[in-house]
């Protein structure tokens, strides 16, 4: 989505000057416009800010409750805001799914994970591409959703960061788990007894959630 | 006929308050013969329940009530008598709470889905009814007390109800909201544990003014705002933000308004990690004030 440049005052600017008064006025409109221009290209778009200047991109961001995190090319970020605020299920994966595709293109996976009927909670759990055909026979759904990474490019800081804005555009009975396999090192936030706490609780440092092989 | 939501107390309209008139006891429509209706015998007891009020009604105990018009004189042989209060009314929303919560998202469209969502959903149909109010979902109560298979769709809930209100009134009243915006929601609730914040404050002050008084000052301001009847200590889960006592304190303790005076907000960090239902405000004995004399200002014209 690209944000485009004001629209110019040719046709204005270009349009006849019967005397010296019209003139006065086409310069003092086009002088007053011109100035104005940074603060109008605000206004104009305050109800779809996701054409506005990143700054109010930024400020709606916060009131409309998105943790709208810094990665990728701006039309990503903006096409995002406007999927929460446009197209948001609110229910369901479906906004998870998109912005893990905005953020690491193609090298994820995102699926809800069942449990083994003989086990106990949480252990035993399974993909749903694991099990057979019938997977209600020895397994129930549970509400945890795994995310798969594989871009090179994740650091276990970056991750961090990162948790929080994904975890916030679940819904309220899901509980989110990642596990990223890049670079022969495979970590996962379950690992250490620490799952997620969230909510204005210093997150414990990256290398006690990511106690998988390998020092980080 | 009592709706939904009208817990959270009506914009007075005027006009008669209905009520609910539930009759418990041996009231039955029996009716061997033509007429329909249940003949009471004298001295009877029934139990009516109020559902409505305009507003914070709270009659005292054992005092007499009345009916609102009399339909026949045998009617004035009835004699009312309240017993009981389990919900108290409330009164209009004043203008601080309606800011506070026209300030959530926009996104939320009466359909709770996100967690915020439940938690606006109950402070909105909740107004006045509690004192300290904290939701949270499956996957923080995992980060506190470890996994469970019975935390799978459920929602944790602690509560403390405000004056007049009472603990299993307002927790009935949870379940009902959480049911009707998600019935495949389970509630669970969570005694509440107090954590306060050890709030530490070294002021500078020009030398005419007494120390014990700005000390005070600066306590009644900060439990004012974040004692625990005030509204920043309704919420769970929550961080203290400095600006806001920066400006508190900049504004409302006189000593500190002048030019020369200086002071500084020191919030150490939780040595127990705070949990959801922790209800976290400021007390007399967490808060320590230490009042310097102002050297700011070095023109020595007796500041």
């Amino acid at each position: 989505m690209e944000v485009f440049s004001p629209p110019t005052l040719r046709p204005l600017s270009n349009s006849h000057e019967y005397d010296g008064l019209e003139a006065d006025v086409k310069r003092l409109a086009i002088d007053l416009i011109t100035r104005m221009r940074s603060a109008e290209r605000d206004v104009n778009v305050s109800g779809a800010p996701h054409l506005g200047s990143f700054t109010l991109v930024e400020r709606r961001v916060k009131a409309d409750g998105l943790a709208l995190y810094r990665r990728g090319d701006e039309p990503a970020m903006r096409y995002l805001y406007r999927a929460w605020v446009g197209r948001n299920p609110k229910r369901g994966l479906h906004f998870l799914r998109a912005y893990l595709q905005l953020l690491w293109p193609n090298s994820w996976s995102c699926e809800q994970l069942w449990q083994a009927k003989n086990l106990t909670y949480p252990n035993g759990l399974a993909k749903e591409s694991e099990l057979g055909a019938n997977p209600e026979i020895t397994h129930f759904i549970t509400n945890r959703v795994e995310v798969r990474l594989t871009d090179p490019s994740i650091t276990p800081n970056q991750l961090l960061q990162v948790l929080r804005p994904l975890r916030s555009t679940l819904g309220a009975k899901f509980l989110l788990i990642f596990r990223v396999e890049n670079d022969a090192r495979a970590y996962n936030t379950e690992e250490a007894g620490s799952p997620l706490y969230l909510y204005n609780v210093a997150l414990p440092e990256a290398t006690v959630i990511f106690a998988g092989a390998g020092t980080i | 006929m009592a709706g939904p939501s009208n817990w959270g107390g009506s914009l007075t309209t005027g006009g008669a308050s209905p009520v609910v008139v539930v009759v418990t006891g041996a009231a039955a429509l029996a009716a061997p013969g033509p007429v329909v209706g249940y003949q009471p015998d004298s001295g009877e007891q029934f139990t009516v329940i109020v559902r409505d009020t305009h507003g914070d009604v709270r009659p005292a105990p054992a005092s007499a009530m009345s009916f609102e018009y009399m339909g026949t004189p045998a009617d004035s042989q009835m004699q009312l008598t309240f017993t009981a209060l389990s919900q108290r009314g409330a009164n209009p929303i004043d203008i601080a709470t309606m800011r506070e919560l026209v300030s959530y998202p926009s996104l939320y469209d009466r359909s709770a889905v996100y967690l915020g969502e439940f938690d606006f959903l109950l402070r909105r149909n909740l107004v006045y009814a509690y004192q300290f109010l904290s939701v949270w979902n499956e996957q923080i109560e995992e980060g506190v007390r470890g996994a469970n298979v019975h935390n799978i769709n459920r929602l944790f809930v602690t509560v403390v109800p405000a004056d007049g209100v009472t603990q299993e009134s307002i927790e009935a009243e949870i379940v009902r909201i959480i049911r009707e915006a998600d019935d495949s929601m389970r509630v669970s609730f969570v005694p509440r544990v107090i954590q306060l914040y050890a709030v530490s404050i070294t002021a500078w002050v020009s030398v005419v003014h007494d120390p014990a008084l700005v000390e005070a000052q600066i306590r009644q301001v900060l439990i004012d705002e974040y004692g625990p009847g005030s509204r920043a200590a309704q919420r769970g889960q929550e961080l203290p933000r400095f600006k806001v006592i920066h400006e508190l304190l900049s504004r409302k303790v006189e000593a500190l308004r002048g030019s020369e005076a200086d002071f500084d907000v020191v919030i150490p960090a939780d040595v127990v990690a705070p949990r959801p239902e922790n209800w976290r405000y400021v007390d007399n004995n967490s808060i320590t004030v230490s009042i310097q004399i102002a050297t700011a200002n070095l023109s020595q014209f007796g500041r």
